[in-house]
Formats: C-alpha cells, sequence, structure tokens
C-alpha cells in the first residue's frame, strides 16, 4: 500500500529525458530497491546461493542476468526476464513459494524499466552492506506497513445513489453499492421470501424454518416482519448452537488427542459447551477471546449460577487440544511440536497471522520474527497441561470453617475415648493384640519374596492359566507385607520393644532389653536427601489448599462403621476434610540427573504419581514412569529415570481426577507425600524419626533404667506411652513416633475407631459427614496451571538441540513489544495485548469471520490469514467500517450496539439489503464479476456436514433439541455440534461433508463434491432410517391427505418452499411409476410405508436440500 | 493471490489453488494426458503405484540387510550409546535367527524370511539406509504417509491422485484394501486421509472380502429404480440449478452422482473373482491354509485388478497374528517373540507378494506400476527384552520394484550392526520424492496453499534416489 502513493506520484507521464531518469531513481528508490531486498535477495545475492547464476543485488548482475537471460534490459520491459517472472507469464514464477506481487509492484518494475532501469547500484555490494541491508530491522519495518497491521480509521460511508441497494440507508448497502458503481455492476434484485426465510433460517441457526414458522412469516404483513424475524433467529438457542460449531472451526475442536491410543482430552465438551453459552448470552468478543486465554486467572468471571461454575475459566480448554503422541522418544521435539500448535491456532483464529511459519526463521512474508514466536512460546511453556477446576468461588469452601471445627472437636472425643480405652482396659490384653497384628500372615507367603514360584503355584487352584500380572502382584504384596514385618522387629520401631521380648524369658529377655536400650541411642535419624530433586517445600499447587501438616492428622472416613483409618505422620496430605476434593502438588522443573527419584507417599483411588518430561502429559509405560497409588501405609516409591538425564522435568502427584490424560473420576482419591529423594543406595526410613518405646516415654519413667521388664510391666510401659501419646495428639504436639505408636494401637484394635464402640463421638462423626457430602465434587475441565515461568531460548533454525538466548515472554513485537511482567505465564497480558484497542487485527479479523459467514466469501476472503499469503480486502473501508463499529459503536453513533457484540454486529449485517439479494445475478454481474467478490448477489453455498445431518434431524421430525452434555455418537438425534469430535474415528456422515481440521485453525470449509457424498446419502442407513421413520408417521398422520397434497407438504417440510406445479406433475409420475414397478395397486398406495419412505427419502437428496441460496 | 471461496469449488478450481507450474500440468492430466507432458517434469516411468505397507516394523537386520556381526556379539552390550527406545527395556546383541544368501542374478543378499520375493531380486531396488524421524507407530505412521507426524496432512496416495487425476471414473483414485481382520494403522485413516487437499483424493477403504467392501456402495433399491429415482432427481435439480443460478455446481452434483451411481456396479465387478484362472487364485496363495495369508492374497490379486483399472494409488494392508506385540493396527510389532512372530507375517505375505511381482510382470504391467515396500520404521539389532526387538527408525530397509526401478540394486548401508544407517543415507521424503519422479512429478513443485503456506508431500526436504533409477 505504501507504494501506491509512489506509483501514482510518478505515473508514465510524458516527461524530457532528465526528469526520466530522476523520476527513474525516485521509483528505483521507493519501490523497485525495497522490494528487490525484500523478496530477491536471499536467493539471488553476490554472496549467497546465486539461485540461476543471478545476482539482484546490483545494476551490472541485473543486466547480466542469469541462465534464463537478462533480468533487465533497461527500456524494454518486454525482453527483461524479470518481467516475466513476477507476471507470472511462464514457469519463472518468482518469488518462489510466495505470493503473486501485487499488481501495482508489476506496474512500477515496467514503468522502472521503461524509465532506462535507473541503477545507483553500480558495484556487488560488501557482505557487510548486504547484510545491513537485508537486516531483519529493515525488513521488519518496511513489514509493518502491510495493510492489516495499519490502525483502524473510520472512512466515511459513501452517499446513497439511485437503486433499491444505494438509496439504503444502511451503511454497509452504500459500501456494497459505490463499489458495484464504480465497476458497472448492477446488483440483483431481492431474493423471495422463502428464500430469504430459509436463508435467514439456516445461517442463523443451522437448521431449515419449520412449516410453522414459515407460515407465520408468510402471513405477517408488518413493515418490521423482517427485522423481527432476524431478532426471533438471534433469541432462539440454535443460533448459539450454530455460531459456537463456527468457532469451534477455529480452534480446531476436538476431544482426543490423536495417536495411537487417541486418549480422550478430560471433559474436553465443556468447552463446546462454555462456547455456545457464551454466544447465547452475547459476552463481548474482547472478552470471549480473553477467556480463551486467560479465563482461569480473570480478576472477575463470569459465573453460572445454577451450576456453580466459573465460566470463565473453561475458556482456557482449546490449549488442551493439540496432538500429542505415544511415548516419545524425543519428548523436548513433541513439546516444541504441541506448543507450536497451540501459537499456531492463537495466532491465526484471533489474529489472522501464521506466527506459527517463524518457529525456524524470521517470517518468509509478515512482520513476523522468529523472537516472536519464542515469546509466545515462553507464555505457553510457561504452563502445564491439566485438568482445570473450574468451581464458582466459594463453591467448595462452605462448611469449611465448620468442618474444621468439626475434626477438631472428634479429636478431642476421640483422645477421650482412647484415654477411658487406656485407663480401663486389661495392658496385658492390649499388647497381645499388637504382638498378633504384627505377625498374622502364614509363612509361604513371605518365602515369595524372593521366590515367585511359590506365590506362582499358590494361585494356580484358583486361576485358570497362570496370569503374570497377577503373580508379579501377589509376589509384591509378599515381600511388602515381609519387609513391613521385619520393620517392625526393627529397633527404631515404637513396637520393637514387645516383639523382640516375645516369648523370651530370663537372660534372653535381658539381653534383647540391654541391646534395645542401647540400640535406641545408636539410631541416626535417616533423612531423605533430595539430591537435586525439588524439595517438597518448594512444590506448587492446584486444586484442594495442601499445606504440610504436622504429625497426626487424620482423615475422618466418609461412611461406614470406621472413624478414622489412619493417623498421619508429619508430610503433606490431600483430602483431609472432604472426599471429594481434587489436587495436583508438581514440582518445580528440574533437569533429571540421577538414575532413580523416590517418593514416600500413599494413595488410593487411583491417584497416580509420575515424573513428566518436557510437559508431555501422557503417563506412559516403561518410558514415562508413573505409578498409580495404592498403598495406605507411606512407602518409597521409585521411578527409574536414568533414560532422562539431563531432560528437563517436574515431578507430579495427583488425585484420579485431576490426572490430566487418563483422569479417572473416583471420589475416593487421595494422595500423601512425605519426602522425596534421588539419592542411590537403600532408601532412608520410611518413618522419621526413628524411635522407640524408649523415646515415648518419660525420662524417668521407672521401666527405662531397670532390668528387661516381665510382660505385664512392658504393658504398662506401653499404656503409660500411649497415654502420652493420646495426650500430645489431643494436644496438636504429637510426634511422629507418638502417631505411629497410637496408629499402630488404633491399627491393631487396641484402641477404638468403629462408631460402635464410640458412642460419644457419632453425632459430631455424622454431622461431619453430612457438610461433607454437601461439598460437591469439583467441575473439572481442561485446561492449563500455571508452572514455573519461563523465557524460552530460541532454537537457532528451529532445531531443538540448538538452543541459544531466551527470549522475554512478550506478545508480537509489531504489536506490542514490551516484555510481561516476570511473575507469572503472561497470560493475562497476551489476552490483553490481543484485544487491546492498539491491535487492529483483532476486530478485523473477527467481523470479517462474521462477513464470511454471513455471506459465503469473507471481504477478505483467506479468513485465517491476513498477512502477505492471504488475499487482499474486496472493500477494505467497509472491513474498516464494521470493525471500528464493532469496538465503538458509540464513538460510531450507534449507541444502541454493545461494543464487541457479536449478536448485534450478525443484526447489523443481516438487516442490510445486502443481505436479502437474490441468488441469481444481472447480466453485467455475470460478465465483469464472474466471482462475485463485489457481492452483487446471494452465493449459493453448500451447507456444512453439520447442518446437512441437522436438517435431516429437523426435517424428518427427529430432532432431539437437548442442549448440552458430554457428547453422543452420531447415530444419536442430538444436533451434530454434540456428537462427538474423535480425532481417529470422525463420524462417517460428517467426515463425508468436508469435516474442518481437528489440527489448526479453519475458519473456511472446504466444499468437494466426491461420490462418498452421494452413496452416504442414497445408500447410508442414517438417511435412510430417518426417511423410513417420517414415512411411517405420514402415512398416519395424513391418511386422509391425497398423495400430491402429501407431497406439496414433503416439499415444504424437506426446502421450506411450495413445489411448482410441474414439481407436483414429475414427483407424482415418478411415485407412481415407482409404485407399478413395485407392483403396489393404486389403492395401497396412500398406507404403502417403503413407498413414502423413497419419496421422503428423495426429497433429502435433492442438491437443493444441502445448498443455501 | 490465492484463492476465492467459491461454494463449490470443481476440481480445476481446487487445482488453480496449487500455487506453482504443477497446476497447470495436473489439469492437463485431468484432460487425458500425462501430467509431466505439459509442464516439463521429470520423463514418466510409472503411473501407478502400489504400496505394500508392512505396518509395525519389519527387522531389516533379520530381512534385507545382512549383519554377520550380530552373531559374532551376540549377548553383548551394544559398543556405543544408542538412542533412547520406547520401552527403554534394551538387551544386548541378538543375532538373526534367517539364513541370509545371495539371491538371482545380482546377488543381492536376502534372508530366508522372504524366500519368494527373494527368487524376484532381480527386480527389486533395496535401499538399505532409509531412515524415518520417529520411533513410535501412530507419528511413524503419519510420517510415512504424509511426510507430517500428525494427522491432517494429505497422505501420498492423495497427492498422487491430485497431481495426476484419475484414469477411471468409476473407481476413487486412491485405493486402500483390507481383508480378514486387518484395520488401519496406528494413528487411524489419517493415514489415507486428504488433508487440505479436495476430497476425492482421499483414500477409500475397500475390504476385499467383505459384503458390501466399500461403506454405504450397496444400493437398497434395484439398479432400475435407482436409474428412475437418480433421472428424477437429475430433472428436479437441474430446475433448482436454473433457479438458483447454480447450473454449474448442479451439473457438477450430478455428475457426482452418477458417479457413485457407476461405482455401486463397478465395485462389485472388482472384487468378484470369479474370472480368474484357479491358476492364478493359486499362484497368489488364495487356497492358503493358513487365513490371514488367503486374506493377504486377495489383496494382493485385487491390487493387480485395480491396477489394470486404472487406479492411482493403491495400499495394501497386513494382517496380524496378536504375537509379542504385534496387533491389528502394527501387525509386525515384534517386541517379544520376535521370531514366531515374524516368521508367520512374512509366510502371509511373501507369496502373495512374489506372485503379484509375477502376474504384474507377465502381463506387461510392471514396467508402468511401481511397487512400494516399506514399513514405518525397523528395530533394534539388540533385543527387547529376551526375543523381541524395539522401534529402529535410525536405518532400516525398504524396497521398490517395477515403475522404472533399476532392478537387482542395493542402495546404502547401515552400521556394522545395522543400527544406524551410514552410507547413501536416504529419508521418507526421498522415498517419495523418488516415487512421484518416477510418476513425472518433480516433488517440489507438487504443492497446495494451505493456511498460508505451500505445502508438500514432501515437506521441505526430499532427494531423488537416482542410483536405483533405470
Amino acid at each position: 500500500m505504501l507504494f501506491v502513493a509512489a506509483l501514482a506520484a510518478l505515473a508514465g507521464l510524458a516527461r524530457p529525458a532528465t526528469m526520466q531518469a530522476a523520476a527513474g531513481e525516485e521509483l528505483f528508490e521507493k519501490v523497485i530497491r525495497p522490494y528487490l531486498v525484500e523478496r530477491c535477495y536471499e536467493c539471488h545475492g553476490t554472496h549467497g546461493t546465486r539461485e540461476n547464476d543471478l545476482a539482484l543485488d546490483w545494476a551490472g548482475g541485473m543486466r547480466t542476468g542469469g541462465a534464463s537471460g537478462p533480468a533487465v534490459v533497461p527500456g524494454k520491459p518486454a525482453e527483461s526476464v524479470i518481467m516475466q517472472a513476477l507476471e507470472h507469464e511462464n514457469d519463472l514464477l518468482m518469488p518462489k513459494g510466495g505470493p503473486k506481487p501485487p499488481a501495482e509492484i508489476v506496474r512500477a518494475f515496467r514503468t522502472w524499466i521503461e524509465l532506462g532501469a535507473a541503477d545507483p547500484r553500480t558495484r556487488p555490494p560488501s557482505a557487510e552492506e548486504l547484510a545491513q541491508e537485508t537486516s531483519w530491522e529493515e525488513i521488519f519495518a518496511r513489514r509493518k506497513n502491510w495493510w492489516s497491521l495499519q490502525p483502524l480509521e473510520k472512512p466515511a460511508v459513501p452517499p446513497p445513489a439511485a437503486g433499491w441497494l444505494a438509496a439504503s440507508g444502511h451503511p454497509v448497502d452504500r459500501f456494497i453499492a459505490a463499489k458495484l458503481a464504480a465497476a458497472g455492476v448492477e446488483p440483483a434484485a431481492e431474493a423471495d421470501p422463502d428464500t430469504l426465510l430459509r436463508r435467514a433460517t439456516l445461517v442463523l441457526t443451522g437448521l431449515p424454518p419449520t412449516p410453522e414458522e414459515r407460515a407465520a412469516f408468510l402471513a405477517d404483513t408488518a413493515a418490521d416482519r423482517w427485522e423481527r424475524v432476524v431478532d426471533r433467529l438471534i433469541a432462539s438457542p440454535h443460533f448459539a448452537e450454530h455460531w459456537a460449531r463456527h468457532w469451534l472451526d477455529c480452534v480446531r475442536y476436538c476431544e482426543t488427542h490423536g495417536s495411537e491410543g487417541d486418549p480422550t482430552i478430560p471433559h474436553a465438551w465443556r468447552y463446546r459447551d462454555w462456547c455456545i453459552r457464551a454466544i447465547r448470552d452475547d459476552v463481548p468478543v474482547d472478552r470471549f477471546i480473553r477467556e480463551q486465554l486467560a479465563g482461569d486467572l480473570l480478576p472477575d468471571p463470569r459465573i453460572d449460577r445454577d451450576t456453580g461454575t466459573n465460566e470463565s475459566a473453561l475458556g482456557i480448554g482449546h490449549l488442551r487440544m493439540v496432538p500429542h503422541g505415544f511415548t516419545p522418544t524425543d519428548p523436548l521435539d513433541e513439546m516444541v511440536t504441541f506448543t507450536d500448535n497451540q501459537i499456531d491456532v492463537i495466532s491465526k483464529a484471533f489474529l489472522g497471522m501464521t506466527v506459527s511459519c517463524a518457529r525456524c526463521h524470521n517470517h518468509k512474508f509478515d512482520a513476523i520474527s522468529q523472537a516472536d514466536f519464542y515469546a509466545l512460546f515462553g507464555t505457553l511453556a510457561s504452563c502445564r497441561p491439566a485438568v482445570i477446576q473450574a468451581d464458582a468461588p466459594g463453591r467448595r469452601d462452605r462448611h469449611r470453617a465448620e468442618l474444621a471445627t468439626l475434626k477438631q472437636s472428634i479429636r478431642g472425643l476421640l483422645a477421650e475415648a482412647w484415654l477411658a480405652t487406656l485407663a480401663a482396659g486389661p495392658p496385658a490384653a492390649l499388647v497381645e493384640k499388637l504382638i498378633a497384628a504384627a505377625a498374622p500372615l502364614p509363612e509361604p507367603a513371605a518365602d515369595a519374596g524372593s521366590d515367585g514360584k511359590a506365590v506362582q503355584d499358590a494361585v494356580k487352584p484358583d486361576a485358570v492359566k497362570p496370569d503374570p500380572q497377577r503373580i508379579a502382584r501377589e509376589k509384591e504384596a509378599a515381600a511388602k507385607e515381609k519387609a513391613r514385618r521385619q520393620r517392625m522387629r526393627e529397633v527404631d520401631h515404637p513396637f520393637a520393644a514387645a516383639l523382640r521380648l516375645e516369648g523370651l524369658s530370663g537372660d534372653a529377655r535381658s539381653r534383647a532389653w540391654d541391646e534395645l536400650r542401647s540400640g535406641a541411642a545408636a539410631v541416626p535419624a535417616a533423612q531423605a536427601a533430595p539430591g537435586g530433586v525439588p524439595e517438597l517445600a518448594a512444590w506448587m499447587q492446584y486444586g484442594e489448599r495442601l499445606a504440610a501438616s504436622p504429625p497426626g492428622e487424620f482423615r475422618v472416613e466418609p461412611e461406614g462403621e470406621r472413624v478414622v483409618t489412619r493417623l498421619l505422620p508429619a508430610g503433606i496430605h490431600s483430602n483431609l476434610l472432604a472426599a471429594s476434593d481434587g489436587s495436583v502438588l508438581h514440582s518445580p522443573n528440574f533437569p533429571v540427573a540421577s538414575d532413580e527419584i523416590r517418593l514416600l507417599v500413599a494413595g488410593a483411588g487411583r491417584s497416580r504419581m509420575r515424573i513428566v518430561v518436557w510437559n508431555y502429559p501422557r503417563p506412559l509405560g516403561l518410558l514415562y514412569p508413573n505409578q498409580t497409588l495404592a498403598n495406605s501405609e507411606p512407602e518409597w516409591i521409585t521411578l527409574k529415570t536414568a533414560v532422562w538425564k539431563g531432560e528437563r522435568a517436574h515431578l507430579e502427584l495427583a488425585t484420579g481426577g485431576d490426572l490430566a490424560v487418563e483422569a479417572v473420576d473416583d471420589a475416593g482419591s487421595w494422595f500423601s507425600v512425605l519426602a522425596v529423594d534421588s539419592g542411590s543406595g537403600p532408601p532412608p526410613a520410611v518413618h522419621r524419626p526413628a524411635a522407640s518405646l524408649f523415646d515415648l516415654l518419660s525420662a524417668d519413667d521407672p521401666v527405662l533404667g531397670g532390668p528387661a521388664p516381665d510382660p505385664a510391666a512392658l504393658a504398662v510401659a506401653y499404656v503409660r506411652a500411649a497415654r502420652r501419646a493420646v495426650e500430645a495428639w489431643r494436644d496438636g504436639t504429637a510426634t511422629d513416633p507418638q502417631v505411629r505408636l497410637l496408629d499402630g494401637f488404633a491399627a491393631a484394635g487396641a484402641l477404638p475407631c468403629d462408631l460402635g464402640s464410640l458412642p460419644s463421638v457419632r453425632e459430631t462423626v455424622e454431622r461431619f459427614r453430612a457438610l461433607a457430602r454437601e461439598i460437591p465434587p469439583p467441575v473439572r475441565a481442561p485446561g492449563v496451571i500455571e508452572g514455573p515461568v519461563v523465557d524460552q531460548p530460541l532454537f537457532v533454525r528451529g532445531n531443538h538441540k540448538q538452543p541459544a538466548a531466551a527470549v522475554p515472554r512478550r506478545f508480537l513485537e509489531a504489536l506490542d513489544p514490551r516484555p510481561f511482567p516476570p511473575a507469572a505465564s503472561g497470560r493475562l497480558e497476551l489476552a490483553a495485548a490481543i484485544v487491546a484497542g492498539s491491535n487492529p487485527l483483532t476486530p478485523r479479523v473477527f467481523v470479517n469471520r462474521v462477513w464470511h459467514h454471513l455471506f459465503g466469501r469473507g471481504i477478505v476472503a483467506s479468513v485465517d490469514t491476513f498477512g502477505q499469503m492471504g488475499d487482499p480486502p474486496t472493500h477494505p473501508e467497509l472491513l474498516d467500517h464494521l470493525a471500528v463499529r464493532f469496538v465503538s459503536p458509540a464513538a460510531d453513533g450507534v449507541p444502541t450496539q454493545r461494543p464487541w457484540s457479536l449478536k448485534d454486529l450478525v443484526r447489523f449485517l443481516v438487516t442490510s439489503r445486502t443481505f436479502r439479494l437474490a441468488a441469481r445475478p444481472t447480466e453485467s454481474a455475470t460478465r465483469l464479476d464472474p466471482g462475485n467478490t463485489l457481492f452483487s448477489h446471494a452465493r449459493l453455498r453448500r451447507l456444512e456436514g453439520e447442518t446437512i445431518r441437522d436438517s435431516l434431524l429437523a426435517a424428518s421430525g427427529r430432532l432431539d433439541r437437548q442442549p448440552f452434555g458430554p457428547s453422543v455418537p452420531g447415530g444419536a438425534a442430538r444436533r451434530s455440534v454434540y456428537v462427538a469430535v474423535r480425532r481417529n474415528a470422525i463420524d462417517p456422515f460428517l467426515a463425508a461433508f468436508d469435516p474442518p481440521s481437528t489440527q489448526s485453525t479453519q475458519g473456511r470449509r472446504d466444499v468437494s463434491h466426491v461420490p462418498a457424498q452421494s452413496l452416504v446419502l442414497m445408500n447410508g442407513d442414517f438417511v435412510r432410517g430417518l426417511a423410513t421413520e417420517r414415512a411411517t408417521r405420514l402415512v398416519g398422520e395424513w391418511r386422509e391427505l391425497p398423495c400430491d397434497e402429501r407431497i406439496r407438504r414433503l416439499f415444504v417440510e424437506a426446502l421450506a418452499r411450495e413445489p411448482g406445479t410441474e414439481e407436483v406433475a414429475a414427483t407424482r409420475a415418478w411415485l407412481d411409476a415407482l409404485a407399478a414397478r413395485r407392483g403396489v395397486p393404486a389403492a395401497d398406495v396412500p398406507g404403502h410405508v417403503p413407498l413414502w419412505a423413497d419419496l421422503v427419502h428423495a426429497t433429502y437428496n435433492l442438491e437443493e436440500f444441502i445448498h443455501v441460496d | 493471490m490465492s484463492t476465492d471461496s467459491l461454494p463449490t469449488l470443481s476440481r480445476r478450481q481446487w487445482l488453480g489453488r496449487s500455487s506453482a507450474g504443477f497446476g497447470l500440468a495436473a489439469v492437463a492430466g485431468v484432460l487425458g494426458r500425462p501430467a509431466a507432458a505439459s509442464a516439463g517434469g521429470p520423463p514418466v516411468r510409472a503411473k501407478r503405484v502400489i504400496f505394500l505397507f508392512m505396518s509395525g516394523g519389519v527387522s531389516h537386520v533379520d530381512s534385507f540387510d545382512p549383519k554377520p556381526a550380530l552373531a559374532a556379539r551376540a549377548g553383548q552390550p551394544m559398543p556405543f550409546p544408542v538412542e533412547r527406545t520406547q520401552f527403554n527395556n534394551n538387551g544386548t546383541i541378538m543375532p538373526t535367527q534367517w539364513e541370509f544368501r545371495r539371491r538371482g542374478g545380482c546377488g543381492t543378499e536376502i534372508s530366508d524370511l522372504f524366500p519368494e520375493i527373494a527368487a524376484h531380486a532381480d527386480k527389486l531396488a533395496v535401499v538399505r539406509s532409509m531412515t524415518a524421524k520417529f520411533s513410535e507407530h501412530a507419528q511413524g505412521n503419519l510420517f510415512i504417509h504424509t511426510g507430517f507426524p500428525f494427522l491432517g496432512s494429505p497422505s501420498a496416495g492423495a497427492w498422487t491422485t491430485y497431481g495426476l487425476g484419475r484414469e477411471c471414473d468409476e473407481l476413487p483414485g486412491y485405493v486402500v484394501l483390507q481383508s480378514g481382520d486387518a484395520g488401519p494403522p496406528h494413528g487411524g485413516v489419517a493415514c489415507y486421509g486428504n488433508g487440505f487437499l479436495p476430497a476425492d483424493t482421499q483414500g477409500s477403504l475397500l475390504r476385499c472380502d467383505a459384503d458390501p467392501p466399500l461403506r454405504d456402495i450397496r444400493p437398497w433399491e434395484e439398479a432400475a429404480g435407482q436409474r428412475a429415482r437418480l433421472d428424477y432427481l437429475a430433472a428436479m435439480n437441474r430446475r433448482f440449478g436454473g433457479r438458483a443460478a447454480a447450473a454449474d455446481a448442479v451439473e457438477a452434483a450430478i455428475r457426482t452422482h452418477e458417479t457413485a451411481f457407476r461405482m455401486q456396479a463397478a465395485v462389485p465387478a472388482l472384487t468378484d473373482l470369479s474370472a480368474e484362472t484357479e491358476a492364478t487364485k493359486r499362484l497368489y496363495g488364495l487356497d492358503a491354509e493358513d487365513k490371514q495369508q488367503a486374506a493377504y492374497a486377495r489383496q494382493c490379486l485385487l491390487a493387480r485388478r485395480l491396477a489394470e483399472r486404472g487406479v492411482r494409488f493403491i495400499e495394501l494392508s497386513c494382517l496380524a497374528y496378536n504375537i509379542g506385540g504385534g496387533n491389528n493396527a502394527n501387525p509386525w510389532d515384534n517386541h517379544g517373540k520376535l521370531k514366531e512372530g515374524h516368521e508367520k507375517m512374512a509366510r502371509q505375505v511373501d507369496r502373495p507378494i512374489a506372485a503379484l511381482l509375477a502376474d504384474l510382470d507377465q502381463r506387461g504391467l510392471l514396467d508402468d506400476t511401481l511397487v512400494v515396500w516399506a514399513g514405518e520404521f525397523g528395530r533394534t539389532p539388540f533385543s527387547q527384552g529376551s526375543d523381541g526387538r524395539d522401534h529402529n527408525p535410525l536405518g532400516y530397509s525398504i524396497w521398490m520394484a517395477g515403475g522404472g526401478v533399476k532392478g537387482g540394486t542395493v542402495l546404502g548401508a547401515t552400521d556394522e550392526l545395522g543400527y544406524r544407517a551410514v552410507e547413501d543415507v536416504a529419508t521418507l521424503y526421498d522415498l517419495w520424492a523418488t516415487v512421484l519422479h518416477q510418476l513425472g512429478v518433480d516433488h517440489e513443485n507438487l504443492t497446495f496453499r494451505h493456511g498460508g503456506r505451500d505445502m508438500r508431500l514432501t515437506d521441505v526436504h526430499g532427494h531423488v534416489l537416482h542410483k536405483i533409477l533405470a
């Protein structure tokens, strides 16, 4: 566009020779040189590859030319090869792989050559000169002049003129009419009412008008009947469904990750429902966009009171709709691929820019640098794929304060009851129970720990054939039990004394007692050594608010007789108040440095621990170590990480419903983590710090200094220790050894934990449970959570193994170069920048998308590409008029329209006369504008596959209009927007009609005619079934109606218009011939279902049925 | 600039979206002349492709790439560091259990895994230095089919059909054969997709032994009734075309319906093998006791019949025995029990493929039919666990025959252990560049503007493997 002015000033008037030369020089500097630098030097430069032996970076090179002859012959454009290349006249299509040069550029070259091809570049440039001239800064500065990046300005509306269209008071009509007049094209007439109603209904709601709606419209004689129909359609819930589907195309909506296994993206449908509700509620589009980048972070979320949902948070769901490979061996490459996909979709859907093209090098054509790509990359890579919790604020907080108080009461009541038990019970019996609990299993299982055969044999009788997995499980369980009993005998176990002394007497007993006593002092306090793995204190959390708990926390069992199962050691524990809580505990990033990483964990209900390498979210196989937790007692669990040494990773613990992939909703899911460690060698003790009976008694306890106590005395000592422990636990000062002692007592049944034995606790527990049950499970949705902030190093030539300097996170330099603040990913800032008033792309791109859907072709035909590879706007002034009006209607003098309102924009456009033009072009339109780029008439359009399917359901009376919810199979009668979009298994009916890509933004559907469509419509079970159903009903309902009247009504159902007399006659003739061929007597025709099914089916097979005009 | 979104893009309009000179060539193809004739492309050496896709990954060190060093170092760890494997369960160097022998006049060494294919060694150009980029099935399958590791890009069959147009009006240009329990590989039917190319270039799944063989191909009414219905609909459609000024679009639709109508007869005729002699059926192995072999034999015979009818791109699907990890979607994938698994898989395809080569040759079809045998990757020279091999994309073997390929040649080599390609390293981009070259198309010129970029089957890579061309 910059060049146009220069050209206009220099347009080829006859001039004296000196003036000619001066004009040539000026033209060279203003147009020719910049174009050569930008488009030609890279391949045809003195210092580069010199394709075709041609150097275009100096005058000599131009004139000598290359293998195809002189590029420039001064004064002779026809002999200048460069002209052929620029005009795409033969196979020399330059610039290679780029757009054909704009006509004004080609004209400029021609003029310049005619003027003598003045060229001051008398010698080849040095490498330094060339580098400066072709520097990104220079190129970037020039490219920023591209039309779509220029500020929005409000052009004047052309004045009215004669003619139905040009006389319209509607600005759209004036812009359209003015261009038509300038081109000498006569607009079409207004379409007939049937066509208009069907067009509006299909285009606005994706459904055909019902016979009743048609009758009402035709009967309406009021002057504003059109406006009222438009209002009705925009207010229809089906408007939102249809337009949401348009948007879903822009974000490659899908519900699986593709690849091997095609795993489900948990709750993906919630994003689809969010989209429908947002459009239904006419959420301002700037807000709509913000929510899709940072809806979870917005300080003022939209709340759906009915469902208790934070609506805004659902908007980020599309960030998860990336493809994921299956067990990639190069997870950084995988991360680059899926982050690239996010960037691709964000930049195309909102900005109409292909930022993804700048992953390996600066953009070939647009003002987008490679740094821009990595600036956005950093923002997205600072987030982690997740199942997010989208609850309205406070929804899951209710009762929590009271629950905490009740839990404190339960602790007090339990302590009271336990102290009573300890005071009353016979101590010897208690200790017997402890010993019994410690050694209850028969020995064979223990042997299996070293030899699987024993277990294998043991399980044979009840197994049809050996199940290796089961054998492995049994073997593992046996080994664990053996280890547990071994640990209990160890000196640092509170029950070691009881176990060691059991059955001993005399000297043996004394020796054992002395060993215990001396050992007690010798036991070191074993500590986990993080060794390169981030310490738990540095981990982040999501969901339920987790905190490091002192020893003695517990979970109140949500149901049943048992009040509490375990007293918990110090650690981080999920679900301490509500079983339905969900949480993710995740570490900072760290480079894997060890062969193994261990966590001291417990968990149940499909909670899982895993190592996440480069954010790859699928927990798969041996390569991505992970473990589903099914141990209520904390254990060291090891992840084998040798294969990932040097890679960036983080650790994660999550409840079952909160796994990013393979989430399992399990209300009983919980985890505890006590320690993390990357050391080699034997793991530190499970229990920390080590302790024994000697540490649990008061220093002056008589048993400590005395001889080996007899069993009765030992039991009494244990009871003394337990009493001290209960008191400390009650007061919140218990140590881990004390908690272990109590836990052991409780596990052995020596302290009552069941409601039957605890009448004083029952009421409080029941109250607690009732309240806890009222905390609903989280509203879970796909999304990302904030992780450690990462400024992404630029990858040299896109090679992820060649990182260069980190690029600060920011928006595109051409629009807003300010870096994002350091504390967070920058999604909020990115969202703000995309909808900022200073960014003209977003409103231009959005209003153009709406125009495309209403008129069948965008003002910019390439709706996803507003860069140089895209199409230029046919009506740039109209586009800007619409964009300005869209974002600031008040400034535009239409205070009744709300800013960024999709519905107001649609209403504005559909109430134009341009929308109401007939599809039949005028003679001048056919002659002068066969492509209808000037919108002189309506476009005939093939319906999208979804609309075809919905029309079939609607016309046959089978449409189930229920909105929202999890997706359904294609065989269901719900609208197509609710049909599951599984990447590897697209519904076959929809697949036949050019479905949108699930890979990237596709704002414009392809339309092809292929035999598969004919076959699915002619022979497919879906269509045949609907036709048969309709026929079955109609032979009953329309029993009294003559055949011709039935035909007439079927046409109205299918096509929303009356058939002409000839059409009825032709249809009747075909029907009669069919009846004759089938041997159906004339009298039987009215009740013959198959025959009528054929007829209904035929109406569905008409081209008119799948088109809108 | 790029495009005008007319509501209905005719093939010619679609082709107009192709940026470079190839668009013209492709239109020429539609008009019945070979694509390259008008565009200065390479000479046409093949008119169609039969793609014998070995899904799951055949072990090259057990078939087409002899490595005596494996026996010498059996049981030892790999002498150099290796890349990550998908199952991270690497064992030691595992020798082959099949004898390699020199075959035919050319002396190419091929193992006893494929004795009957080996008998055609003089027809084969074996590439022992093929490399892929992904060591997992889905990405690997999409990559070998489309040049990209994720769905949404056109398959080589779609590019071929798009570039050359169709020779036959009654059958799709790109047919994927299945029989028995065969299914699409991991990555799904996107491996056969048209991506952003026109929908009529996508692979049509044809089940050789099912009724109906093609989805929705069987009419529910007699032919005469359907004919009458189509005539009625055509008349009504033309009326609509006149009213909506859409005569062209409606005529295009009517032609499509007519094509579909003819397909309904052509497809059953295609799969009806009654006209084939018993000798021919026996040659392929249709009578094999192994039902998977018989089913694969049917695919091979149908491949010849499709080639005769001018279908551009024919892809075959192996069947599984569910041994050692090799299942329906990845039959060759013997992570365990490689000996048993590969033996059965090889027996399934060896005779039918040998018969196909012989039959094509005998009928003079091999001259202009390019047969490509390849999997998405090879397998590791070291074991996975005790008796399997893991995926290895770093160097493996494929072969081509017919269609202007120089038979009896070997290109490239892997290292001493067959782990990594080291000589004349080839890529799957090179494979397709070569295939397109034989079809008379310069792979750099077969482009389609999509999403602001000129897309290619070979992305920004690919070199024709001239050394194996006659």
